[in-house]
């Protein structure tokens, strides 16, 4: 899965906000916006991180199990697809 | 012929031919002594065709108004109209410091606008202008805003919704100064935001150039009884986002964020329910200038 063309995220407060950008407006106009963690999936999203490769870097970065990763991130890939940001 | 502006503190040269015509008129408030080095550099040229989008252009999307494209050396964009095909272009360097506007002539070919191709020069630059003060640390926000006791305030809403009523209250009741009815361009200054009067201000076209500090963004809703209560942060970015012109290119949309983060890391934004009455003007006073 990755991440559609179009979109640019970045810290704004206390959180992290994606707004679409060029011809993706015309089928994205609304924000989104997510925690750290989302934005650190995000960028490795971007590059055309796999399942796989989420979870490791996950584990790597943050203090949590493997079952626990693995479970947020197949929630944040559902609402990436169920929103039409990732394809 | 070279013409000296100071918009928002930005110096802006604009070089056309010709007496400018409505062009002038809106832009005379904002005019300057001549300066040195400028921010922003507009070269005005017209054609008795449609000018042609750069052969490296790629489109980079737009709306029903304006369609933008990315260049090798930075950016264009275009108005299309749907009978006379592209009459207006403008294109940018990467960092908005030259902005090179064509238009074709069209004083012969449209009847009934008076001045159409100053109006033209005035409208084109006022949509370039949302996206360069970007790159020179700046904002367009979409409100209707005034200056009150030395300071500002910005009332944003959908349009109709009645902002410029409100501001227009302000006026009435308080002496207020409309420093934009529109779309204000807000500086920063060691990290605090100033509301700054443009020419560009929609449909009433009312403006006063003036930079005064921000004291608070308001945004209004419409409602039988008058009530205003700070917005979470959550709720004010997605609000003021919401209400905000969208920028269409990647870079233009990031600095956008920045400076969103900036504005409400610094000043209070209200969500103001209220009638149009001037009873609604008290509660936001009352609110914001009491403490």
């Amino acid at each position: 899965m990755k991440i559609k063309d179009g979109f640019v995220l970045r810290k704004v407060g206390g959180q992290y906000v994606a707004v679409a950008t060029g011809a993706r407006m015309m089928d994205f106009n609304a924000m989104i916006s997510t925690n750290e963690t989302g934005a650190f999936l995000w960028e490795l999203l971007k590059k055309g991180a796999d399942r796989a490769e989420l979870a490791a870097a996950m584990t790597a970065e943050y203090d949590v199990s493997e079952k626990d990763a693995a479970e947020d991130i197949d929630e944040f890939l559902r609402q990436l697809r169920d929103a039409g940001i990732a394809e | 012929m070279e013409h000296y502006y100071s918009i928002a503190g930005l110096r802006l040269l604009a070089v056309y031919e010709g007496g400018g015509g409505y062009f002038k008129k809106r832009m005379a408030q904002y005019e300057c002594e001549p300066f040195g080095k400028a921010d922003i550099s507009v070269y005005y040229t017209f054609t008795d065709e449609n000018p042609a989008l750069p052969e490296d252009a790629a489109p980079c999307g737009g709306g029903s108004i304006v369609s933008y494209y990315t260049t090798n050396g930075g950016y264009a964009l275009c108005n299309v109209d749907k009978t006379l095909g592209m009459t207006n272009l403008a294109c940018a360097n990467a960092g908005w410091s030259r902005i090179d506007i064509t238009l074709r002539r069209l004083e012969d070919v449209i009847c009934g606008i008076d001045e159409v191709d100053t109006r033209r020069m005035f409208f084109m630059l006022g949509t370039c202008m949302e996206t360069a003060v970007l790159f020179f640390g700046r904002m367009v926000l979409h409100a209707s805003s005034i200056a009150h006791k030395g300071e500002g305030l910005c009332v944003s809403a959908a349009s109709g919704m009645g902002k410029s009523t409100h501001t227009g209250l302000w006026r009435k009741t308080r002496g207020s100064v409309i420093v934009n009815d529109d779309k204000p361009i807000i500086s920063f200054e060691d990290g605090k935001p100033y509301l700054c009067g443009s020419p560009w201000a929609g449909t009433t076209g009312i403006n006063t150039n003036i930079i005064v500090p921000l004291r608070a963004v308001v945004v209004l809703s419409r409602a039988e009884e008058n009530s205003i209560s700070p917005l979470s942060q959550t709720l004010a970015i997605h609000r003021i986002l919401k209400e905000s012109p969208h920028q269409c290119l990647p870079e233009a949309a990031l600095l956008f964020l920045e400076r969103v983060d900036a504005l409400v890391g610094s000043v209070p934004v209200y969500g103001l329910k209220c009638n149009i009455t001037p009873e609604a003007v008290d509660t936001v006073e009352e609110r914001i200038w009491s403490k």
